[in-house]
């Protein structure tokens, strides 16, 4: 199975990399969206703040690849006709779909860079990280979490009849309550617990306490936790999925 | 003892009449479908569009689930022992789809090689085997959006091969195909059966299923229909002459007149252009003045008589159904 | 008057797979009024203007969305559905055929503004009063009608077989910040301010701005103008590039290739 997941990642990254529409918007969504930040946190005259904002843009980029394309995940390999050889492929349908949604994950590190040079070319935003090494596992960790989150929408959504609509309706509402760009004590205080179940709350803090200084291995651990859940709630999903699809002869797998 | 085994299969879809009305409609898409396969055999499911063939091979490939009946293969229920199963069979189908067009050949071929469990040692080795096999050595590399219909059916068959399963089903492999194309890969499925393939072929090209096959069900309106090697299937009608008439205008009542004839068994008609071909299936040639006879008042071309072909069996048998 | 009218809704009907509840209501309701919120917390967050500054500069860029996405569609859809060749070989006339198309996206623009700025002022308490609804609605239809122009200019390279969703999603995010509508143009570097005067949105934010403000009809009327004026030339370019990519199309069987 981890063959399948490595060669499924490496597989949907290419295809992401031979996109011109997914390369395009993962190259300019992120100015955009840093630019506006950038712009509005200026006025609070803290480098430190715009950093974070870089931060925070990336990791909504990820959330952003990875919501969208789970809306059209299971449909596309649908379109595709490749989803009833999927099924009836003796590997489990999560680790055909997981690597999927992880590699949607992985792309927005291209978002990433992106924000950083943008940030720094433009604003002369100081790029520092105090830790390179927890930096680069919360990336990881950040970036896994996102997807697992982003396999549950996958399995599920596919039984709305436009998938695609919801993981596109997904995106702001997530960025709000996981405190990407600004903090969760603006937010009434019920969005508190639910900031804590969701992947990019934790990604981000563990991204943040690694280039600012701070330990960031309890919001690594965090991030395993969650990824665990989610795995074990995809699974039971997926599994929901398949016998729909065989039992109804829906999603043209007949 | 049979590879594949199927007794008394049903299967019911129902769907909703529209989004905002209550209703549900039922297509009963198999009606009480038997048949076996033996070991090695290359067996046939002849059927027009519609007849239930790609429903029969998705729940025998564990894609689908009957809603009564029983099937086995290799001994196991694809309902219920469907993981152990799809390590051991392969699946084609014909057309576009199923492939990923941004990536090449060989990635298409590496990540399926990969989701069906094909041990890491013999993964380049069978790849480039099969490879070869198909024809397409040279061209892997290239993405798949640029490869011919044909070439991207070589490759399907390739992927379904990967993991060298026992039973092999193809779905409408040639369908779509120019005759070359179609020629080769049926050439490819028959050289399968050569090396001891079990393979379950639906099709609809009845020429295709009479060389291919060893046996044939022909199947109509979720029911086979008949069952048997394509030469007795034509004996069914081997006694018979077909008469061919071209005629310009001619409606039911007509046709009904010419069936209540005697020594006519079927009339059946075809229309190409502006002309409809009239095919009575008779005891013989001399009910052609007869025939010709009703026909008064409607204008007449072309008159031919002809032996039957398994094409005439067929479209006899799916009439009748 | 019979193809402008049965153009606009059989455009509706065939290419707007938006209007079914399933697709409209998270993506032209639900997510506008997302989009409002994150924004105008990150506002607050940085102490930069009100959330009518937000709301309004966000409401706009709904409606832009769903009227340039809806004008790339009616024309880029066509290429998907394969229907492309047959309208391109048939005579109607096509100065009131895209404007025909034209008018249902204005109307759907409007209508997901109006329900994002309703569901938006709730949520963050923002209060608009009877005198000033009328001046906002002016103030967004022109910006509709601007947009839709926009959408045509990107919809007409449909024609030369470019992929239009890409197109109509760079515009939408470049509005985001040209236009105004988060960031306050006086911040934003001369050239983008030069740009932002050309674009759509631009002066109908500034006068829907200005009558949150307090500002009456007849003060924002020079404003209202300006992005009408704008609309009409953007509507008038694309119907050339319209044209001119169907001679070409016809010259190099631009057509029938997807």
């Amino acid at each position: 199975m981890i063959r399948v997941f490595v060669t499924g990642v490496r597989l949907q990254l290419l295809q992401l990399m031979r996109s011109g529409f997914d390369i395009s918007a993962m190259l300019i969504w992120p100015i955009i969206l840093a630019s506006i930040a950038f712009y509005l946190l200026d006025a609070k005259e803290s480098p430190h703040l715009l950093f974070a904002a870089a931060l925070g843009t990336a990791v909504m980029m990820m959330w952003a690849q990875v919501i969208v394309g789970a809306g059209g995940a299971l449909d596309n390999q649908r379109v595709f006709g490749t989803l009833e050889l999927l099924v009836a492929a003796p590997v489990p349908l999560v680790s055909t779909i997981a690597p999927i949604m992880i590699a949607s994950g992985a792309f927005g590190i291209y978002g990433l860079v992106v924000t950083i040079v943008w940030g720094r070319l433009l604003f002369g935003i100081p790029v520092t990280i105090d830790d390179p090494f927890a930096f680069v596992v919360a990336l990881l960790a950040c970036v896994i979490a996102i997807g697992l989150l982003g396999l549950i929408a996958a399995s599920t959504f596919i039984l709305y009849r436009a998938a695609f609509a919801l993981g596109v309706s997904l995106q702001y509402p997530v960025w709000i309550v996981t405190g990407l760009l600004f903090p969760l004590s603006l937010l009434p205080a019920w969005v508190g617990p639910i900031s804590w179940v969701l992947a990019p709350t934790w990604g981000f803090r563990a991204i943040k306490e690694s280039a600012f200084g701070g330990s960031a291995w309890p919001s690594i651990g965090m991030c395993v936790v969650v990824s665990l859940a989610y795995l074990a709630v995809s699974l039971v999903c997926l599994a929901y999925f398949e016998r729909l699809a065989r039992d109804r002869a829906s999603f043209r797998l007949a | 003892m049979p590879v594949i085994e199927v007794d008394d299969l049903r299967r019911v879809y129902r769907s909703r009449t529209s989004t905002f009305k209550r209703g549900m409609k039922e297509v009963e898409a198999l009606r009480g479908v038997s048949f076996s396969v033996d070991a090695g055999e290359l067996f046939g499911l002849l059927g027009p569009n519609g007849a239930g063939k790609t429903t029969t091979i998705k729940v025998l490939t564990t894609l689908l689930l009957p809603t009564s009946g029983k099937a086995r293969v290799l001994g196991l229920d694809p309902a219920t022992q469907h993981r152990e199963l799809r390590s051991r069979i392969g699946y084609v189908f014909g057309g576009d789809r199923g492939l990923y067009d941004r990536l090449s050949g060989l990635d298409n071929l590496k990540f399926f090689a990969d989701v069906y469990k094909v041990p890491i040692r013999d993964k380049s080795r069978r790849i480039g085997e099969l490879l070869d096999m198909v024809g397409l050595r040279g061209r892997e590399g290239e993405r798949v959006e640029t490869y011919s219909r044909g070439m991207r059916q070589r490759l399907h068959i390739a992927r379904g091969l990967l993991h060298d399963p026992e039973v092999i089903f193809f779905d409408e492999p040639t369908i779509g195909l120019d005759p070359v194309g179609a020629r080769e890969l049926r050439e490819t499925v028959a050289g399968l059966r050569q090396a001891g393939k079990t393979i379950l072929l639906t099709t609809h090209y009845m020429f295709e299923a009479d060389e291919l096959c060893q046996r044939v069900a022909v199947i109509a309106g979720g029911r086979i229909v008949a069952q048997g090697k394509p030469s007795e299937l034509k004996a069914a009608v081997a006694d018979r002459t077909v008469i061919e008439i071209e005629t310009y205008g001619v409606d039911d009542r007509t046709l009904d007149r010419l069936r209540s004839l005697d020594g006519v068994a079927s009339v059946s008609f075809e229309t190409h252009d502006q002309a409809q071909v009239v095919l009575v299936q008779a005891a013989d040639a001399s009910l052609v003045q007869p025939l010709l006879g009703l026909l008064d008042g409607v204008t007449v071309g072309k008159v031919v008589s002809r032996e039957p072909t398994l094409e005439d069996a067929y479209v006899e048998l799916v009439r009748e159904a | 008057m019979r193809v402008f009218f049965s153009c606009g809704v059989t455009s509706c009907r065939a290419l707007f797979g938006w209007v079914n509840p399933y697709v409209f209501v998270p993506i032209l309701v639900v997510y506008p009024i997302a989009q409002i919120l994150f924004f105008a917390y990150l506002g607050r967050s940085a102490g930069v203007e009100s959330d009518a500054f937000f709301l309004i500069g966000n409401t706009f860029c709904a409606a832009s969305v769903a009227a340039m996405f809806g004008m790339g569609q009616a024309i880029g859809g066509e290429r998907r559905f394969q229907t492309l060749p047959l309208l391109m070989a048939s005579p109607v006339n096509r100065l009131v055929m895209y404007t025909g198309r034209a008018l249902p996206t204005v109307l759907i623009g409007f209508l997901v503004a109006a329900i994002a700025f309703v569901c938006g002022a709730a949520i963050l308490d923002v209060h608009v009063g009877r005198n000033e609804a009328l001046a906002l609605v002016l103030a967004l239809l022109a910006s509709c009608f601007t947009c839709a122009g926009l959408g045509l200019c990107i919809g007409s390279l449909g024609l030369r077989g470019r992929s239009v969703g890409l197109f109509a999603d760079v515009m939408a995010g470049g509005l985001l910040i040209v236009s105004g509508a988060n960031v306050p143009l006086e911040r934003l570097p001369d050239a983008v301010q030069s740009l932002s005067s050309i674009v759509p949105l631009t002066h109908g934010i500034e006068a829907a701005r200005s009558v949150a403000a307090g500002a009456g009809l007849s003060q924002i009327g020079g404003l209202l103008g300006k992005e009408a004026g704008i609309g009409a030339i953007y509507m008038t370019v694309g119907l050339v590039l319209v044209v001119l990519f169907e001679r070409e199309g016809r010259r190099t069987g631009a057509f029938d290739r997807f």
